[in-house]
């Protein structure tokens, strides 16, 4: 430190400054203990991440892209493909029963046209083995909607949810005999036989 | 690749309607198909094609009678969709092109575009098929069903008086006597209530619904009960006698 004359002040703040440090004499030991310690890492021994925390690359030729490409358009076809279908199957909107208990449903001051009303149909055909419901509403399938024998009578009945509109039916006895409700006005039929009618309408409360 | 796979997507969407291809023979199958998809490229609608279709192998009909039958059926859905116009629903559509099959004239359809907008007349259509399969005279069902529609009438309405008409039917009335002075009765109801100020119930008939009160001089006979000419309780439809099915007249 080169010797100049100092402000007796900021002399006095120098002279302290460079007083030397008393320090316990195993300071050293400590130090030298400490760093000798494990507590860095090295980078390449880190802790591995889990594939959640991985970055993960992926690298895609243009064709590769395009073909990626065609088939997302493929998927997203044949969902809208299912939806439209669906939509025209007629999903319901609200289920009501033809029952009393529907007169105590709530004030549905204009129900849709898509509503369902659950309807029971009864045929009286003694002495046969099934009875099956067959209409527009299941497609004609003998096998769709198969009737409950009620009694030994033959009272066969069935119950099954129809969408507001018309309906025509038959009833097909054995698999074989396609008969007309009895009970239930009767439509022209294109294929010869005649067809039942039912109109389900919608119900006030 | 890309054109390749957008190709077989589309011919999956364009392809036939699995329910035919499980009913139907190949040959059957590939010309039905052929009129959906013609419909279907015509904005007609093509599960009422499909079910004719399916009807018609429950019956198990030939071939050639359910192709002949669904080509006449599609041929009717268009010109109910060209009658009733663009802005009908498919439920509409189809009810037109049953009324159509029933006999009813395309120009009564037409003349249902002059109701109001909103006004829904499946119900109507419907009513309309309904009562010339019953026997009632086509150019009287549609006439009186139409100026109800006019008159906005309700589905409730009509169907109350389809009700009405059936039971004046088995009552032994005659079919177009009934729906005629009916369809009067309820379209008199309609006004008067539009001249109250859309208050139901403060300018109607007695409950008993007379014909002979809404002046037409016609002798209904003490059968005669209406919901119709009262404003329309709904019901379920018609509840035949017990004595069994009606008899056509």
């Amino acid at each position: 430190m080169a010797d100049y004359e100092l402000d007796p002040f900021i002399e006095g703040i120098a002279s302290e400054l460079r007083r030397p440090v008393r320090v316990d004499a195993r300071f050293d030991d400590r130090v030298m203990a400490a760093l000798d310690a494990p507590t860095v890492i090295p980078i390449h021994q880190a802790r591995p991440r889990s594939w959640k925390e991985r970055r993960w690359t992926l690298s895609i030729t243009p064709v590769g892209g395009m073909v990626a490409a065609a088939a997302l358009f493929a998927i997203a076809i044949s969902g809208a493909k299912l939806v439209v279908d669906s939509r025209e199957a007629g999903a319901p909107i609200a289920v009501a029963t033809d029952s009393i208990a529907m007169r105590n449903v709530a004030n549905v001051p204009e129900a849709p046209e898509s509503m369902i009303i659950e309807k029971q149909f009864t045929v009286l055909v003694p002495g046969v083995k099934s009875v099956a419901l067959v209409g527009d509403f299941n497609d004609w399938d003998v096998k769709a909607t198969r009737m409950e024998l009620l009694s030994p009578k033959g009272l066969w009945s069935v119950t099954l949810p129809l969408r507001v509109g018309r309906h025509e039916y038959q009833f097909v006895v054995d698999d074989t005999l396609h008969i007309t409700d009895p009970t239930a006005p009767e439509s022209s039929s294109d294929f010869g036989s005649a067809n039942s009618v039912v109109t389900v309408t919608r119900r006030d409360p | 690749m890309l054109f390749g796979v957008a190709a077989v997507s589309l011919a999956w969407w364009a392809g036939t309607d699995p329910r035919l291809t499980m009913r139907l023979d190949a040959r059957t199958n590939e010309a039905v198909s052929a009129i959906v998809e013609s419909a279907k490229r015509e904005g007609v609608p093509t599960e009422p094609l499909i079910k004719k279709a399916l009807e018609g192998a429950s019956k198990r009909a030939a071939g050639e009678t359910i192709v002949a039958v669904v080509r006449g059926y599609a041929n009717d859905l268009r010109r109910a969709r060209e009658a009733l116009g663009p802005k009908s629903s498919e439920e509409e559509v189809k009810a037109g092109a049953d009324a159509l099959r029933a006999g009813v004239k395309v120009q009564e359809l037409e003349r249902l575009r002059e109701a109001k907008a909103g006004q829904r007349f499946a119900v109507a259509l419907d009513a309309m098929s309904y009562l010339v399969n019953r026997g009632v005279p086509a150019d009287t069902a549609s006439s009186a069903l139409v100026r109800l529609v006019l008159a906005s009438a309700t589905d409730e309405q009509i169907t109350a008086l389809r009700a009405d008409i059936e039971r004046d039917i088995a009552g032994g009335m005659p079919s177009g006597l009934s729906t005629a002075a009916r369809a009067n009765g309820l379209e008199q109801v309609i006004a008067a209530a539009d001249e109250n100020g859309g208050a139901p119930g403060t300018a109607l008939p007695s409950g008993r619904g007379s014909i002979g009160s809404t002046g037409l001089g016609v002798n209904a006979g003490a059968a005669v009960q209406g919901n119709a000419a009262t404003g329309g309780l709904p019901n379920d439809g018609p509840k035949p006698s017990p004595r069994g099915k009606p008899k056509r007249p």
